[in-house]
Protein backbone atom coordinates (compact mmCIF):
# COMPACT_ATOMS: atom_id res chain seq x y z
CA UNK A 1 0.00 0.00 0.00
CA UNK A 2 1.54 3.31 -1.05
CA UNK A 3 1.74 6.29 1.25
CA UNK A 4 -0.78 8.13 -0.91
CA UNK A 5 -3.28 5.24 -0.58
CA UNK A 6 -2.88 5.28 3.20
CA UNK A 7 -3.54 9.03 3.28
CA UNK A 8 -6.61 8.55 1.07
CA UNK A 9 -7.99 5.80 3.31
CA UNK A 10 -7.57 7.93 6.45
CA UNK A 11 -9.29 10.87 4.71
CA UNK A 12 -12.19 8.65 3.60
CA UNK A 13 -12.59 7.29 7.14
CA UNK A 14 -12.73 10.87 8.48
CA UNK A 15 -15.35 11.79 5.82
CA UNK A 16 -17.54 8.82 6.79
CA UNK A 17 -17.42 9.84 10.48
CA UNK A 18 -18.26 13.48 9.76
CA UNK A 19 -21.06 12.52 7.35
CA UNK A 20 -22.75 10.78 10.29
CA UNK A 21 -22.96 14.04 12.27
CA UNK A 22 -26.46 15.34 12.93
CA UNK A 23 -27.10 18.49 10.94
CA UNK A 24 -25.95 21.83 12.25
CA UNK A 25 -25.74 20.72 15.90
CA UNK A 26 -22.43 21.64 17.44
CA UNK A 27 -20.94 20.17 20.58
CA UNK A 28 -20.38 22.51 23.51
CA UNK A 29 -17.30 20.64 24.75
CA UNK A 30 -14.43 23.09 24.17
CA UNK A 31 -11.16 22.09 22.58
CA UNK A 32 -7.61 23.27 23.29
CA UNK A 33 -4.98 23.37 20.57
CA UNK A 34 -1.88 22.31 22.50
CA UNK A 35 0.38 23.41 19.66
CA UNK A 36 -0.82 27.02 20.14
CA UNK A 37 -1.19 27.07 23.95
CA UNK A 38 1.78 28.81 25.59
CA UNK A 39 0.65 28.14 29.19
CA UNK A 40 0.32 31.86 30.05
CA UNK A 41 -2.53 31.18 32.54
CA UNK A 42 -4.85 33.99 31.34
CA UNK A 43 -7.65 31.41 31.02
CA UNK A 44 -7.11 30.21 34.60
CA UNK A 45 -7.41 33.76 35.86
CA UNK A 46 -10.79 34.54 34.31
CA UNK A 47 -12.52 31.21 34.87
CA UNK A 48 -15.05 31.79 37.68
CA UNK A 49 -15.52 28.04 38.18
CA UNK A 50 -11.89 26.98 38.66
CA UNK A 51 -12.51 24.74 35.64
CA UNK A 52 -9.25 25.29 33.78
CA UNK A 53 -5.68 24.72 34.94
CA UNK A 54 -2.32 24.98 33.27
CA UNK A 55 -0.79 21.54 33.80
CA UNK A 56 2.72 20.77 32.54
CA UNK A 57 2.62 23.83 30.27
CA UNK A 58 -0.78 23.30 28.64
CA UNK A 59 -4.26 24.38 29.67
CA UNK A 60 -6.56 21.48 30.66
CA UNK A 61 -10.34 22.00 30.95
CA UNK A 62 -12.19 20.16 33.71
CA UNK A 63 -15.46 19.23 31.92
CA UNK A 64 -17.15 18.48 35.29
CA UNK A 65 -16.89 22.15 36.25
CA UNK A 66 -16.90 24.02 32.91
CA UNK A 67 -20.12 26.06 32.42
CA UNK A 68 -19.26 27.01 28.79
CA UNK A 69 -19.21 30.72 29.69
CA UNK A 70 -16.42 31.09 27.08
CA UNK A 71 -14.46 33.71 29.02
CA UNK A 72 -11.33 31.62 28.45
CA UNK A 73 -11.99 31.75 24.69
CA UNK A 74 -12.34 35.53 24.93
CA UNK A 75 -9.06 36.19 26.73
CA UNK A 76 -6.74 33.57 25.22
CA UNK A 77 -4.07 35.65 23.43
CA UNK A 78 -3.16 32.75 21.12
CA UNK A 79 -6.66 31.74 20.05
CA UNK A 80 -5.92 28.25 21.37
CA UNK A 81 -9.35 27.56 22.92
CA UNK A 82 -12.41 27.06 20.69
CA UNK B 1 31.27 11.30 60.95
CA UNK B 2 27.94 10.98 59.15
CA UNK B 3 27.48 14.76 59.31
CA UNK B 4 30.97 15.31 57.87
CA UNK B 5 30.30 12.84 55.05
CA UNK B 6 26.98 14.53 54.31
CA UNK B 7 28.67 17.94 54.32
CA UNK B 8 31.36 16.70 51.95
CA UNK B 9 28.67 15.29 49.64
CA UNK B 10 26.73 18.57 49.63
CA UNK B 11 29.91 20.61 48.98
CA UNK B 12 30.89 18.27 46.11
CA UNK B 13 27.42 18.53 44.56
CA UNK B 14 27.31 22.31 44.90
CA UNK B 15 30.77 22.83 43.39
CA UNK B 16 29.91 20.51 40.49
CA UNK B 17 26.85 22.59 39.62
CA UNK B 18 26.24 25.76 37.65
CA UNK B 19 24.11 28.55 39.09
CA UNK B 20 21.75 30.92 37.36
CA UNK B 21 19.27 33.41 38.65
CA UNK B 22 16.79 35.82 37.15
CA UNK B 23 14.52 38.64 38.25
CA UNK B 24 11.68 40.10 36.27
CA UNK B 25 8.95 42.69 36.87
CA UNK B 26 6.08 43.19 34.43
CA UNK B 27 3.25 45.69 34.59
CA UNK B 28 0.27 45.58 32.25
CA UNK B 29 -2.81 47.71 32.27
CA UNK B 30 -5.81 45.86 30.91
CA UNK B 31 -7.16 49.25 29.95
CA UNK B 32 -6.30 52.79 30.81
CA UNK B 33 -9.65 54.39 30.11
CA UNK B 34 -12.01 51.47 30.43
CA UNK B 35 -11.90 50.40 34.06
CA UNK B 36 -8.80 49.91 36.13
CA UNK B 37 -7.75 46.39 35.35
CA UNK B 38 -4.09 46.64 36.17
CA UNK B 39 -1.94 43.53 36.42
CA UNK B 40 1.44 43.45 38.09
CA UNK B 41 3.66 40.40 38.16
CA UNK B 42 7.09 39.97 39.69
CA UNK B 43 9.25 36.87 39.34
CA UNK B 44 12.42 35.86 41.10
CA UNK B 45 14.19 32.65 40.21
CA UNK B 46 17.20 30.61 41.11
CA UNK B 47 18.48 27.63 39.18
CA UNK B 48 21.21 25.16 39.99
CA UNK B 49 22.06 22.55 37.39
CA UNK B 50 24.56 19.90 36.54
CA UNK B 51 24.87 17.29 33.79
CA UNK B 52 22.30 14.91 35.29
CA UNK B 53 20.12 17.04 37.50
CA UNK B 54 18.73 20.51 38.04
CA UNK B 55 16.85 22.33 40.76
CA UNK B 56 14.73 25.41 40.13
CA UNK B 57 13.19 27.69 42.73
CA UNK B 58 10.82 30.36 41.49
CA UNK B 59 8.84 32.94 43.45
CA UNK B 60 6.08 34.83 41.66
CA UNK B 61 4.04 37.74 42.96
CA UNK B 62 0.85 38.23 40.96
CA UNK B 63 -1.55 41.10 41.51
CA UNK B 64 -4.52 41.67 39.23
CA UNK B 65 -7.31 44.20 39.50
CA UNK B 66 -10.93 43.37 38.82
CA UNK B 67 -12.12 46.33 36.76
CA UNK B 68 -10.97 45.06 33.39
CA UNK B 69 -13.09 44.82 30.27
CA UNK B 70 -13.43 41.06 30.77
CA UNK B 71 -14.76 40.53 34.30
CA UNK B 72 -11.81 39.25 36.28
CA UNK B 73 -11.68 38.32 39.92
CA UNK B 74 -9.21 40.17 42.08
CA UNK B 75 -6.14 38.11 42.66
CA UNK B 76 -3.23 39.05 44.85
CA UNK B 77 -1.01 36.11 45.55
CA UNK B 78 2.49 34.91 46.23
CA UNK B 79 3.44 31.68 44.54
CA UNK B 80 6.53 29.55 45.21
CA UNK B 81 7.61 26.68 42.96
CA UNK B 82 10.36 24.21 43.73
CA UNK B 83 11.12 21.80 40.93
CA UNK B 84 13.82 19.20 40.52
CA UNK B 85 14.83 17.04 37.58
CA UNK B 86 17.07 13.99 37.73
CA UNK B 87 18.19 12.21 34.55
CA UNK B 88 19.85 8.84 34.24
CA UNK B 89 20.02 7.07 30.90
CA UNK B 90 16.70 7.60 29.18
CA UNK B 91 14.86 8.08 32.50
CA UNK B 92 13.79 11.45 33.88
CA UNK B 93 12.29 11.93 37.34
CA UNK B 94 10.71 15.32 37.96
CA UNK B 95 9.35 16.04 41.48
CA UNK B 96 7.82 19.46 42.14
CA UNK B 97 5.88 21.35 44.76
CA UNK B 98 3.96 24.61 44.44
CA UNK B 99 2.64 26.69 47.32
CA UNK B 100 0.25 29.57 46.73
CA UNK B 101 -0.44 32.09 49.45
CA UNK B 102 -3.37 34.41 48.81
CA UNK B 103 -2.67 37.92 50.06
CA UNK B 104 -6.12 39.02 48.97
CA UNK B 105 -8.49 36.07 48.50
CA UNK B 106 -9.67 35.24 45.00
CA UNK B 107 -13.34 34.54 44.35
CA UNK B 108 -14.65 31.31 42.90
CA UNK B 109 -18.10 29.98 42.02
CA UNK B 110 -18.63 26.82 44.08
CA UNK B 111 -20.12 23.76 42.38
CA UNK B 112 -23.70 22.50 42.88
CA UNK B 113 -25.10 26.03 43.28
CA UNK B 114 -23.43 26.56 46.64
CA UNK B 115 -22.86 30.21 45.76
CA UNK B 116 -19.52 31.94 45.76
CA UNK B 117 -16.48 31.32 47.88
CA UNK B 118 -13.02 32.63 48.52
CA UNK B 119 -9.85 30.81 47.57
CA UNK B 120 -7.21 31.04 50.30
CA UNK B 121 -3.90 29.13 50.37
CA UNK B 122 -3.16 26.19 48.12
CA UNK B 123 -0.53 23.45 47.95
CA UNK B 124 0.24 21.33 44.89
CA UNK B 125 2.82 18.55 45.01
CA UNK B 126 3.48 16.58 41.82
CA UNK B 127 5.69 13.93 40.33
CA UNK B 128 6.45 13.17 36.66
CA UNK B 129 8.35 10.20 35.29
CA UNK B 130 9.42 9.63 31.72
CA UNK B 131 11.51 7.24 29.69
CA UNK B 132 12.58 7.89 26.16
CA UNK B 133 14.37 5.79 23.58
CA UNK B 134 14.90 8.47 20.90
CA UNK B 135 13.18 7.68 17.62
CA UNK B 136 11.59 4.48 18.96
CA UNK B 137 9.26 5.11 21.86
CA UNK B 138 8.45 7.44 24.75
CA UNK B 139 6.63 6.77 28.03
CA UNK B 140 5.38 9.58 30.24
CA UNK B 141 3.50 9.53 33.53
CA UNK B 142 2.48 12.37 35.78
CA UNK B 143 0.50 12.85 38.97
CA UNK B 144 -0.55 16.00 40.82
CA UNK B 145 -2.57 16.74 43.92
CA UNK B 146 -4.16 20.09 44.70
CA UNK B 147 -5.25 21.04 48.18
CA UNK B 148 -6.98 24.42 48.43
CA UNK B 149 -8.52 26.14 51.39
CA UNK B 150 -11.86 27.64 50.39
CA UNK B 151 -14.33 29.65 52.44
CA UNK B 152 -17.99 29.58 51.36
CA UNK B 153 -19.33 33.13 51.21
CA UNK B 154 -22.88 32.43 52.40
CA UNK B 155 -22.16 30.12 55.33
CA UNK B 156 -18.62 31.35 56.07
CA UNK B 157 -17.76 27.65 56.38
CA UNK B 158 -14.28 26.45 55.50
CA UNK B 159 -13.97 23.69 52.93
CA UNK B 160 -11.05 21.81 51.47
CA UNK B 161 -11.11 21.74 47.66
CA UNK B 162 -8.91 18.87 46.53
CA UNK B 163 -8.10 17.57 43.09
CA UNK B 164 -6.23 14.45 41.99
CA UNK B 165 -4.79 14.39 38.48
CA UNK B 166 -3.04 11.49 36.75
CA UNK B 167 -1.93 11.38 33.16
CA UNK B 168 0.16 9.01 31.12
CA UNK B 169 0.97 8.13 27.55
CA UNK B 170 3.00 5.72 25.50
CA UNK B 171 4.13 6.73 22.01
CA UNK B 172 5.71 4.39 19.47
CA UNK B 173 7.45 5.76 16.37
CA UNK B 174 6.69 3.09 13.77
CA UNK B 175 9.36 2.13 11.21
CA UNK B 176 7.13 3.34 8.33
CA UNK B 177 7.28 6.99 9.42
CA UNK B 178 4.20 7.33 11.61
CA UNK B 179 3.39 6.88 15.24
CA UNK B 180 0.85 5.15 17.44
CA UNK B 181 0.00 6.54 20.86
CA UNK B 182 -2.15 5.58 23.82
CA UNK B 183 -2.70 8.09 26.58
CA UNK B 184 -5.08 9.02 29.29
CA UNK B 185 -6.11 11.46 31.99
CA UNK B 186 -7.95 10.84 35.24
CA UNK B 187 -9.16 13.82 37.26
CA UNK B 188 -11.13 13.89 40.52
CA UNK B 189 -12.52 17.00 42.23
CA UNK B 190 -13.75 16.83 45.85
CA UNK B 191 -15.25 19.31 48.29
CA UNK B 192 -16.05 17.29 51.38
CA UNK B 193 -17.92 20.02 53.22
CA UNK B 194 -20.24 20.58 50.22
CA UNK B 195 -20.65 16.87 49.49
CA UNK B 196 -19.20 17.30 45.98
CA UNK B 197 -17.22 14.44 44.45
CA UNK B 198 -16.94 14.30 40.66
CA UNK B 199 -14.42 12.74 38.37
CA UNK B 200 -13.79 12.39 34.66
CA UNK B 201 -11.42 10.29 32.63
CA UNK B 202 -10.21 10.41 29.07
CA UNK B 203 -8.43 7.68 27.11
CA UNK B 204 -6.83 8.77 23.83
CA UNK B 205 -5.95 6.44 20.98
CA UNK B 206 -4.00 8.29 18.32
CA UNK B 207 -2.25 7.45 15.07
CA UNK B 208 -0.18 9.88 13.06
CA UNK B 209 1.58 9.66 9.73
CA UNK B 210 4.15 11.95 8.14
CA UNK B 211 4.77 11.13 4.46
CA UNK B 212 8.28 12.00 3.42
CA UNK B 213 7.90 11.89 -0.36
CA UNK B 214 6.63 15.45 -0.76
CA UNK B 215 8.70 18.17 -2.44
CA UNK B 216 11.77 19.36 -0.59
CA UNK B 217 11.21 21.52 2.47
CA UNK B 218 7.57 20.40 2.80
CA UNK B 219 6.33 18.38 5.76
CA UNK B 220 2.75 17.11 5.80
CA UNK B 221 1.47 15.22 8.79
CA UNK B 222 -1.93 13.69 9.46
CA UNK B 223 -3.32 12.54 12.76
CA UNK B 224 -6.47 10.73 13.84
CA UNK B 225 -7.40 10.55 17.52
CA UNK B 226 -10.27 8.90 19.35
CA UNK B 227 -10.92 10.05 22.91
CA UNK B 228 -13.16 8.02 25.20
CA UNK B 229 -14.60 10.12 28.01
CA UNK B 230 -16.34 9.05 31.19
CA UNK B 231 -17.98 11.50 33.57
CA UNK B 232 -20.63 14.21 33.44
CA UNK B 233 -20.73 17.89 32.69
CA UNK B 234 -22.08 20.39 35.26
CA UNK B 235 -25.69 19.73 34.15
CA UNK B 236 -25.38 15.96 34.68
CA UNK B 237 -25.18 15.15 30.95
CA UNK B 238 -22.70 12.40 30.02
CA UNK B 239 -19.52 13.58 28.30
CA UNK B 240 -19.32 12.62 24.61
CA UNK B 241 -16.56 10.57 23.04
CA UNK B 242 -14.62 12.59 20.46
CA UNK B 243 -12.99 11.72 17.15
CA UNK B 244 -10.55 14.29 15.81
CA UNK B 245 -8.79 14.38 12.45
CA UNK B 246 -5.89 16.79 11.97
CA UNK B 247 -3.79 17.82 8.99
CA UNK B 248 -0.68 19.98 9.29
CA UNK B 249 1.56 21.22 6.50
CA UNK B 250 4.79 23.14 6.96
CA UNK B 251 6.39 24.63 3.89
CA UNK B 252 9.77 26.35 4.01
CA UNK B 253 9.53 28.43 0.84
CA UNK B 254 13.05 29.70 1.45
CA UNK B 255 15.51 29.39 4.31
CA UNK B 256 13.91 32.38 6.06
CA UNK B 257 10.25 32.11 4.95
CA UNK B 258 7.93 29.50 6.44
CA UNK B 259 4.23 28.69 6.05
CA UNK B 260 2.37 26.58 8.60
CA UNK B 261 -1.15 25.42 7.74
CA UNK B 262 -3.42 23.36 10.01
CA UNK B 263 -6.91 21.88 9.66
CA UNK B 264 -8.73 19.94 12.31
CA UNK B 265 -12.28 18.66 12.62
CA UNK B 266 -13.85 16.76 15.48
CA UNK B 267 -17.04 14.72 15.81
CA UNK B 268 -18.63 14.17 19.22
CA UNK B 269 -20.58 11.00 19.99
CA UNK B 270 -23.31 11.55 22.56
CA UNK B 271 -25.54 8.69 23.74
CA UNK B 272 -28.27 9.32 21.18
CA UNK B 273 -26.69 11.55 18.52
CA UNK B 274 -23.49 12.53 16.80
CA UNK B 275 -22.63 16.22 16.68
CA UNK B 276 -20.02 18.25 14.92
CA UNK B 277 -17.17 18.99 17.28
CA UNK B 278 -14.78 21.92 16.97
CA UNK B 279 -13.37 22.79 13.55
CA UNK B 280 -10.15 24.75 13.19
CA UNK B 281 -8.37 26.10 10.15
CA UNK B 282 -5.26 28.22 10.58
CA UNK B 283 -2.37 29.60 8.60
CA UNK B 284 0.78 31.26 9.87
CA UNK B 285 3.69 32.58 7.86
CA UNK B 286 6.96 33.82 9.28
CA UNK B 287 9.69 35.85 7.65
CA UNK B 288 13.05 36.00 9.43
CA UNK B 289 15.73 38.54 8.63
CA UNK B 290 18.79 40.02 10.30
CA UNK B 291 17.72 43.68 10.65
CA UNK B 292 20.23 46.38 11.57
CA UNK B 293 21.12 45.42 15.14
CA UNK B 294 22.32 42.34 16.99
CA UNK B 295 18.91 40.76 17.74
CA UNK B 296 17.27 38.45 15.13
CA UNK B 297 14.25 40.03 13.44
CA UNK B 298 11.04 38.36 12.34
CA UNK B 299 7.54 39.17 11.15
CA UNK B 300 4.65 36.75 11.60
CA UNK B 301 1.32 37.05 9.79
CA UNK B 302 -1.43 34.61 10.64
CA UNK B 303 -5.12 33.87 10.54
CA UNK B 304 -7.47 31.36 12.13
CA UNK B 305 -11.11 30.34 11.83
CA UNK B 306 -12.78 28.08 14.37
CA UNK B 307 -16.34 26.73 14.54
CA UNK B 308 -17.94 24.81 17.38
CA UNK B 309 -20.90 25.91 19.47
CA UNK B 310 -19.12 29.27 19.09
CA UNK B 311 -17.31 30.94 16.21
CA UNK B 312 -13.98 32.75 16.39
CA UNK B 313 -12.01 34.53 13.68
CA UNK B 314 -8.51 35.83 14.19
CA UNK B 315 -6.09 37.78 12.01
CA UNK B 316 -2.76 38.78 13.50
CA UNK B 317 0.56 40.43 12.75
CA UNK B 318 3.50 40.36 15.12
CA UNK B 319 6.99 41.58 14.51
CA UNK B 320 10.36 42.35 16.05
CA UNK B 321 12.60 44.52 13.92
CA UNK B 322 16.16 44.95 15.12
CA UNK B 323 17.13 48.62 14.84
CA UNK B 324 20.51 49.16 16.47
CA UNK B 325 22.61 46.93 18.73
CA UNK B 326 20.13 45.43 21.26
CA UNK B 327 17.34 47.90 20.44
CA UNK B 328 14.34 46.51 18.54
CA UNK B 329 10.98 47.85 17.45
CA UNK B 330 7.96 45.71 18.36
CA UNK B 331 4.86 45.70 16.18
CA UNK B 332 1.55 44.05 17.01
CA UNK B 333 -1.84 43.96 15.32
CA UNK B 334 -4.85 41.77 15.90
CA UNK B 335 -8.36 41.56 14.49
CA UNK B 336 -10.51 39.17 16.53
CA UNK B 337 -14.16 38.17 16.46
CA UNK B 338 -15.56 35.85 19.07
CA UNK B 339 -17.84 35.27 22.05
CA UNK B 340 -18.32 38.10 24.51
CA UNK B 341 -19.00 38.00 28.23
CA UNK B 342 -19.40 41.78 28.34
CA UNK B 343 -23.00 42.87 28.93
CA UNK B 344 -24.73 44.59 26.02
CA UNK B 345 -22.58 43.15 23.25
CA UNK B 346 -25.10 40.58 22.06
CA UNK B 347 -22.99 37.52 22.70
CA UNK B 348 -20.26 38.36 20.18
CA UNK B 349 -17.87 41.25 19.71
CA UNK B 350 -14.92 42.28 17.63
CA UNK B 351 -11.56 43.49 18.88
CA UNK B 352 -9.17 45.56 16.78
CA UNK B 353 -5.76 45.95 18.38
CA UNK B 354 -2.90 47.97 16.90
CA UNK B 355 0.25 48.63 18.83
CA UNK B 356 3.94 49.19 18.85
CA UNK B 357 6.81 49.53 21.24
CA UNK B 358 10.49 49.16 21.92
CA UNK B 359 12.58 46.40 23.42
CA UNK B 360 16.15 46.75 24.63
CA UNK B 361 18.40 43.79 25.37
CA UNK B 362 21.75 44.57 26.99
CA UNK B 363 24.76 42.30 26.96
CA UNK B 364 24.78 42.10 30.76
CA UNK B 365 21.40 40.31 30.71
CA UNK B 366 19.16 43.30 31.35
CA UNK B 367 16.06 43.24 29.12
CA UNK B 368 13.31 45.84 29.07
CA UNK B 369 10.29 46.53 26.90
CA UNK B 370 7.34 48.87 26.63
CA UNK B 371 4.39 48.38 24.28
CA UNK B 372 1.41 50.68 23.75
CA UNK B 373 -1.70 49.19 22.20
CA UNK B 374 -4.88 50.86 21.03
CA UNK B 375 -7.89 48.60 21.25
CA UNK B 376 -11.33 49.12 19.77
CA UNK B 377 -14.34 46.95 20.43
CA UNK B 378 -18.10 47.23 20.06
CA UNK B 379 -18.70 48.19 23.68
CA UNK B 380 -20.64 51.12 25.08
CA UNK B 381 -19.97 53.79 26.21
CA UNK B 382 -16.20 53.41 25.80
CA UNK B 383 -15.36 51.63 22.60
CA UNK B 384 -11.74 52.69 22.15
CA UNK B 385 -9.04 52.60 24.80
CA UNK B 386 -5.32 52.28 25.27
CA UNK B 387 -3.25 49.65 27.00
CA UNK B 388 0.34 49.70 28.15
CA UNK B 389 2.53 46.69 28.83
CA UNK B 390 6.00 47.20 30.20
CA UNK B 391 8.59 45.07 31.89
CA UNK B 392 12.16 44.81 32.99
CA UNK B 393 14.05 41.59 33.52
CA UNK B 394 17.53 40.71 34.63
CA UNK B 395 18.97 37.40 33.44
CA UNK B 396 22.60 37.27 34.54
CA UNK B 397 24.91 34.80 32.91
CA UNK B 398 26.03 31.77 34.86
CA UNK B 399 28.12 32.33 37.95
Amino acid sequence: MTRFTRLLLVSLLALVVFAACDGPLASALLSIDESRCVGCGECEEVCPYNAIEVIDGDAVINPNLCHQCNRCVEVCPEGAIY
Amino acid sequence: MKVLAMLLFVVTVVFAADFESYAQINVASDSINYGEGIARTGNLGFRMDSANWDLVLGVNKICRGEGAVIPRFTRDQLEANLEGRIKFGGFTVNPEIQYTMMIDSADVVLPLQHGEGYRNAAMRPGLSLSYSLPGVFEINGSGKYWSRDVTALESDADAEWTEMYYSGDVLWHTPVGGYLAVGGISHQTKLDALDYDQSWTRVDLAAGYTPIDFPTRTIVSTEAEYSLYTGEDYTGLGLPNRFTARLRAVQNVARNVMFNITFSQAADFYEDETRFGPFQSAIRSQYKFSGWGSVPSSIMVGGQLTESAITTRLGEVEGRISLYSGLSALVTGKLWYGPSSVAGTGGYRTREIVGGGLEFRMNNGLNSFVVYEREASNLTPNDVWGKIRAGVGFYPTQF
